[in-house]
């Protein structure tokens, strides 16, 4: 019975800016069982006077429409708030990283600071345009399909039932919302440094705090042939995430469809280092070059050594992080619903 | 024929009603009033409300700055009430002044009407 009532309030607040949602949510809540006491007086309240109650007071859209909640539009009231977050983030990582990048390359090279700043504006502008374009394109595929709890916003002519309200998600399968966000954000870290400064991915060397130079991991002068599967690497990724978001909590489906995502991850990050042609060849060579360690000394043969092991350690660590992730997600949507009576 | 002239009434008085239930609204909050308890009292003196209007209504005013709030959490159900703070008794002393040239201005229209 009270049940009926959270899943109320639950439809209702979805639908309400986040910041406002735990207000308003007490106050209708304190609305409904005044509404319950003064229907029933003495009686105990059943299961019906709670149905009628919420009738009367509108169906959950409506009512969190007078609210000055979401109207319909081209990305409805039910993935409104997520595709905002998703664009806060989003947008926030590009200029979080392309800071980043314009940081180390005045560092390195301060002479040409009007240069860097130049590309800092066009590249942020550029991504980002790029960034919102498909975030938005998905959410809009997203909404159409209704790749979201069953929905509750069919106009005021449909006869609203309290049976049609959407169950709240069992805690112990939802989604970190947190966990998404950061999975965006350094899945576009990633690419941004990827793209525009693949030459700052490496090993820095201080010499009395100042920067001197960086051994990079990577080869810049094949980099750029691989750079449209990095690219499906971190969409796929992000696309992963947003489903994630949209959804919200860990069903059979989504469980499977992360099961394919990570399938064509593992296979591109398969092509990617297979024949171990993005490694910079020339990185034992660049760090003697930018320290004092030379050929020949202990410190030398571990690094090299470390070096040789990592690139096999990477392809293990991915693996095995695609996994677990995989499991995590099948046992999570597997698990049967905490017992609600 | 009169069920037309019931439905059209109804839907211009629905209209009608939504503009005075402020006045009606700021009118009953010199004192705090919860969202339930404002809805009574005005049902009592003949101002329909439903509750699904009225508590939007609410925050909508205290946004825009003539309500104030406190929660009580001291009785059995914590309770959010609303007051009119000095901004809102100034707009709700103005609303009455237009209020009644509205009632004077169509009383004397509907007279008018009625003498031809």
């Amino acid at each position: 019975m009270m049940k009926m009532i959270d899943r109320y309030l639950y439809a209702v607040s979805k639908r309400l800016p986040p910041s406002q949602r735990e207000d308003i949510s007490e106050e209708l809540r304190g609305l409904i069982e005044d509404m319950l006491d003064s229907k029933v007086g003495d009686r105990e309240a059943t299961e019906q006077d709670v149905e009628e109650v919420l009738v009367a007071l509108g169906s959950p859209s409506e009512l969190a429409a007078k609210y000055g909640g979401v109207k319909e539009s081209l990305i409805g009231p039910r993935l409104y708030y997520t595709y905002i977050s998703v664009i806060k983030v989003v947008l926030f990582s590009i200029l979080l990283a392309m800071g980043v990048v314009f940081a180390i390359e005045i560092i390195m090279d301060p002479v040409s600071i009007l240069e860097h700043f130049i590309d800092f504006i066009t590249n942020t502008i550029t991504v980002a345009v790029q960034a919102l374009l498909w975030v938005t394109v998905c959410f809009v595929i997203a909404d159409y399909n209704g790749w979201n709890p069953r929905s509750l916003t069919k106009g005021t002519h449909y006869k609203w039932s309290p049976k049609d309200l959407p169950i709240i998600p069992d805690p112990k399968k939802q989604i970190k919302r947190s966990e998404s966000i950061i999975g965006i954000i350094f899945s576009i870290l990633f690419l941004i440094f990827v793209t525009f400064s693949n030459h700052l991915i490496g090993m820095f060397f201080f010499e009395n705090d100042d920067l001197v130079g960086v051994a990079p991991f990577l080869d810049q002068d094949v980099i750029g042939q691989y750079l449209p599967i990095i690219y499906l690497i971190v969409a796929v990724g992000v696309l992963k995430e947003c489903l994630k978001l949209i959804i919200g909590k860990w069903t059979k489906n989504l469980a499977i469809f992360n099961l394919l995502i990570n399938g064509v991850i593992l296979a591109l990050i398969f092509i990617l280092l297979k024949d171990n042609l993005i490694w910079n060849p020339h990185f034992m060579q660049d760090l003697t070059q930018l320290s004092d360690v030379e050929p020949g000394t202990e410190i030398y043969s571990t690094i090299e050594k470390i070096w040789d092991n990592s690139r096999l350690g990477l392809v293990v660590v991915f693996l095995i992080g695609v996994l677990i992730d995989t499991v995590i997600s099948f046992y999570k949507a597997l698990r049967k619903d905490a017992s609600f009576r | 024929m009169s069920e037309d002239v019931n439905k059209l009434v109804d839907k211009l008085m629905h209209e009608l009603r939504r503009g005075t239930i402020t006045i009606g609204v700021l009118s009953q909050l010199s004192e705090p009033q919860y969202g339930y308890s404002l809805v009574t009292m005005l049902n009592e003196k003949g101002v329909q409300v439903e509750p699904g209007t009225l508590y939007p209504l609410l925050r909508r005013l205290e946004k825009q700055g003539l309500l104030s709030s406190k929660w009580d959490t001291n009785e059995s159900r914590p309770r959010k009430y609303y007051y009119l703070n000095h901004l809102g008794r100034m707009v709700y002393d103005e609303l009455c002044v237009e209020w009644r040239k509205i009632v004077s201005s169509l009383d004397f229209i509907i007279e008018e009407d009625r003498g031809n």
